[in-house]
């Protein structure tokens, strides 16, 4: 066995040349079952072309703006929509429409990188869910006492504590996440650790690495992949939330969940100025749930309570 | 049970000497009781180590740069920074666990003080919102499981899933606007204790128990919806219908009880869910509890205070979970051995 192992390092070195072609194309194939399922859901295709609008929009947003978004025209503010200001324009006469393209980035950005994150909690969980035994237990039970905080409010003490810049508000709301991310990895790993193929590759002498990576991640990638698709929404909620309390990204940038607050703080008898940036916000939340659920029936798992 | 043998040696020998004490039940119950103490620990231990994220001193943060020594010692020794770092610690949980969370620094009251007023609001908002929740939910949930496929049926699937994507103080600015603000037919901000006016109390939280109740209660109607056609499935309800009763007839007879456990799982989670979304909600309609609470004194940096709120609330759904778990253990021995 010993010898087995020592002898080990040798052929992988000489064979890793060979099957990498064939277990791309494995993995390409596996990969484009869940692709074509996911291109043929129309629900997952709305809200795909949707998000590759939104961040077009992101990247593109200087072409796109009719007015500087930062420019107040202290004669025209609280205006309804109208042929020179499509959506209007706030409380300090700025345009809504270019302050809703230029937020986009900011808004996104936010999301993506406080789910990054929270991605720190993968490792973790594969470790975790691999490991088992005092690792688990200690990280299972820190991690449950982080679940007990309800999500916002454990990001509204982070921001409490660490002041508020958009940069906190990821950092905020990717500590809340990162508990989240654990259980799903942990779960995921734990299930395949059991498995028969786990035994034959452990008894043909693969490391603890390599199985974490060859066959722990890509059985757990569907879970995660759901749950990263989930995630983003939730941030993006709880990103707006916190504006609404006055805690997000600070007010020179606009983003969308502040200018949902300044509708709302100076501008509250009228319904119309709250519009645009809640749709807007809820058309995002809206699409990575969607994408969520589509990811978790592109992999073939039973979701409850569909037909 | 005896399956309970080959677990992880730690859980094993607790579990053991817990059934040598009292019994299955009564041992998985004692257990649970543990867990969550021992969740309580880490949280806060948590709520200790928030402190640790203020940039520099909290002291200077507290009181600004130009302060003087002398309060800038006497804030460093409210907060217990002039104390190692390990006796802080140890300090922070042992006051927690004794029900002394400090001192506002602002206002120079004991924070449990002023949490315990903060506390009645919130809890009453909590309290209406899952009475919403509860009758919304499991109306809904019931009539789309009466008729599967129906389109009342698909309306309201999709349209949960809808609702689940809505951040709540969307609705609840929303809701304001429309009933409050153009109508009038409620009121826009403000609480009225349940001591001085019972029907303003409820008039008063009407909107934002509605508005924490719309997420809620769309998620209670679909896992309602889901077990309850689940059951559906099975073989009893199978046998029942062949004997010719109807399947809104074995719904509320039988399928109703099989689906009760799960529900009461969701309705735990979603009670802390809405104590959490309450912090936000009870800033949009200006309701003086603990999210109010929190937001005031994270702007004027009174770190005590922030701690405590945080404290209070995960307390909160720590306790209710653990109840709930206690319930479903009582409901259904055979699910809870583990």
């Amino acid at each position: 066995m010993t010898a087995d192992t020592v002898t080990e390092p040798a052929p992988p070195a000489v064979s890793r040349t060979p099957p990498p072609p064939l277990r791309r194309r494995l993995a390409r194939l596996r990969h484009s079952r869940v692709v074509r399922r996911l291109l043929t859901d129309r629900p997952a295709l709305v809200a795909l072309v949707l998000l590759a609008l939104i961040s077009l929009v992101a990247v593109f947003h200087s072409l796109l703006e009719p007015h500087d978004p930062l420019r107040q025209e202290l004669s025209h503010i609280n205006a309804g929509p109208g042929s020179e200001h499509l959506l209007g324009t706030d409380y300090l006469g700025r345009d809504v429409l270019s302050r809703l393209i230029e937020g986009t980035a900011p808004t996104l950005w936010t999301a993506v990188l406080g789910t990054l994150i929270g991605m720190i909690g993968i490792p973790l969980g594969l470790l975790g869910g691999y490991l088992r035994g005092v690792v688990d237990g200690v990280l299972g039970q820190v991690s449950d006492g982080l679940l007990s905080i309800p999500p916002l409010l454990f990001a509204f003490g982070i921001i409490g504590f660490m002041g508020r810049s958009s940069l906190n508000t990821a950092l905020a709301v990717g500590i809340v996440l990162i508990p989240r991310f654990y259980r799903v990895a942990q779960t995921a790993a734990r299930s395949v650790a059991e498995e028969l193929y786990m035994e034959a590759a452990r008894a043909s002498g693969c490391g603890p690495g390599r199985l974490l990576v060859r066959h722990v991640v890509p059985n757990a990638l569907g879970p995660l992949l759901v749950q990263t698709s989930q995630a983003i929404g939730v941030v993006v909620s709880v990103q707006a939330g916190l504006s609404v309390l006055g805690l997000g990204t600070p007010p020179p940038t606009p983003t969308w969940g502040g200018m949902l607050s300044d509708a709302f703080d100076n501008n509250a008898d009228q319904i119309f100025p709250m519009l645009p940036s809640a749709v807007l916000i809820v058309v995002l939340i809206l699409c990575f749930f969607t994408l969520g659920d589509s990811i978790r029936d592109a992999y073939g798992r039973a979701e409850r309570g569909k037909k | 049970m005896g399956r309970s043998g080959p677990r992880v040696a730690g859980g094993g020998m607790a579990g053991a000497a817990l059934r040598r004490v009292g019994g299955g039940m009564a041992g998985v119950a004692l257990r649970r009781v543990g867990s969550a103490i021992l969740t309580l620990l880490v949280v806060v231990i948590v709520v200790f180590l928030l402190q640790q994220l203020v940039p520099g001193d909290p002291a200077v943060a507290v009181a600004g740069k130009d302060a003087s020594a002398e309060l800038l010692a006497q804030i460093r020794h409210q907060l217990g920074l002039d104390q190692p770092f390990f006796l802080q610690l140890v300090d922070y949980v042992w006051h927690a666990f004794t029900f002394d969370l400090g001192t506002s620094i602002q206002d120079s009251r004991p924070v449990t003080e002023m949490l315990a007023e903060a506390l009645p609001v919130s809890l009453s908002l909590a309290v209406v919102a899952m009475g919403f929740t509860l009758v919304i939910g499991v109306v809904l949930g019931t009539l789309a499981a009466l008729r599967p496929g129906s389109w009342l049926d698909r309306t309201l699937v999709g349209g949960s899933a809808v609702a689940l994507a809505v951040p709540p103080f969307v609705i609840g600015l929303l809701l304001q606007n429309v009933f409050a603000v153009k109508l009038g037919w409620l009121p826009v901000i403000g609480y009225t204790a349940f001591a001085d006016n019972p029907v303003q109390w409820f008039t008063g939280l009407i909107l934002p128990g509605l508005t924490l109740a719309s997420l809620s209660s769309a998620e209670v109607a679909r896992q309602l919806r889901g077990n309850l056609i689940d059951t559906r499935e099975q073989d009893f309800i199978r046998t029942l219908r062949a004997k010719g009763l109807t399947w809104p007839n074995v719904l509320f007879k039988h399928a109703f009880r099989n689906a009760a456990a799960p529900m009461l799982t969701v309705l735990g989670i979603q009670l802390g869910q809405v104590i959490g979304g309450a912090v936000i909600i009870e800033q949009v309609f200006g309701l003086p509890g603990l999210g109010q609470t929190g937001v005031t004194a994270i702007l004027a940096k009174d770190y005590p205070v922030v701690r405590g709120v945080v404290l209070v609330c995960a307390v909160l759904v720590i306790a209710l979970n653990l109840l709930v778990d206690l319930i479903n253990v009582k409901l259904n021995p055979r699910t809870d051995l583990r």
